[in-house]
């Protein structure tokens, strides 16, 4: 008796299925709701207000998915100088960051993997507040990470002959 | 975490994308939740392979209006619902295939779900 209601409820289901006509691309006809919200431009576009500009919200249309809006942090720095002969114009400016995610060695040929599409991807900027307007407008949490004050010594040669200035200190 | 107060406040004009008020964002976003409501019938057998039925479709259209509630920004909100606009059209006019109208539906959600306690997180190795 039980399996014999279980043939008929699935056999119904299979019918109820089938029998509702799928229309095809060409049955489609005067899709109504392509102007039932008026997208057309304002006739009367004034400024409506002048607000701060970080208090702008893009987030929700920027594309990022939601999820990374609210979980990612941000770091926002300056990078760090390098050690080697460069210049160090690489330290006047500003980078976001965002927090890192899962990595792991793919196990056929080695590589480093990621499913993070912000694990490569640094935001650079010319000033401190521009970047922090930036995390503001998306709506990311961040934090600002100052960076160290050098100490730095005024060095002549013409001191090491000087007989007030003790530039070398006598090992004995 | 907002640094607001430090920063220069720099001002930006603000002109309306589409809408000048609250109300009107309001009536914008209405307009759309009724044109999405009314496709449901047409939605349930284009995307037959989906196996929507009208309550489930209802909560669909009502989770994806909900998700972006906290939005309070006119402009932000205009382009939502001209977003929401294009992707009405995509949906009527069957440019979507089955498993690309499936995106609306989060328990259709395919991925693997992220350890949420902390040890599960260790069990998973991260």
């Amino acid at each position: 008796m039980n399996s014999l209601l279980l043939k008929t409820t699935t056999r119904l289901s299979r019918i109820n299925l089938f029998s509702i006509p799928q229309r095809t691309l060409f049955d489609v006809q005067n899709v109504w709701g392509r102007t039932a919200v008026d997208t057309q431009k304002p006739i009367d576009s004034s400024p409506l207000a002048e607000i701060p500009r970080q208090d702008e919200s893009v987030g929700a249309i920027s594309g990022v998915p939601r999820e990374f809006l609210k979980e990612r942090r941000c770091r926002v720095f300056v990078p760090a100088r390098n050690a080697m002969q460069s210049g160090t114009n690489n330290g006047k400016k500003w980078k976001v960051e965002w927090d890192t995610k899962e990595r792991w060695e793919n196990p056929l040929m080695g590589w480093a993997s990621s499913s993070d599409p912000h694990s490569s991807v640094a935001v650079e900027f010319a000033s401190k507040e521009d970047a922090i307007i930036y995390c503001e407008r998306m709506g990311y949490k961040y934090e600002v990470i100052e960076p160290p004050k050098i100490q730095r010594l005024n060095k002549s040669y013409g001191a090491n002959y000087s007989w007030n200035k003790k530039t070398r200190v006598s090992t004995k | 975490m907002s640094l607001s107060a430090r920063i220069p406040q720099t001002l930006k004009q603000v002109r309306p994308v589409l809408s000048v008020d609250h109300a009107e964002a309001k009536r914008r976003v209405l307009n759309l939740y009724k044109i999405w409501l009314r496709q449901i019938p047409y939605i349930r057998i284009d995307y037959i392979k989906n196996n929507w039925t009208e309550p489930r479709l209802r909560d669909v259209i009502k989770e994806n209006f909900m998700r972006n509630k906290d939005v309070t920004d006119i402009r932000a909100i205009d382009l939502l619902v001209v977003r929401g606009q294009m992707d009405f059209v995509e949906t009527a006019e069957i440019w979507r295939q089955q498993h690309n109208a499936a995106v609306f539906d989060s328990t259709k959600n395919t991925y693997k779900k992220k350890p949420a306690s902390f040890l599960e997180r260790f069990y998973e190795g991260h």
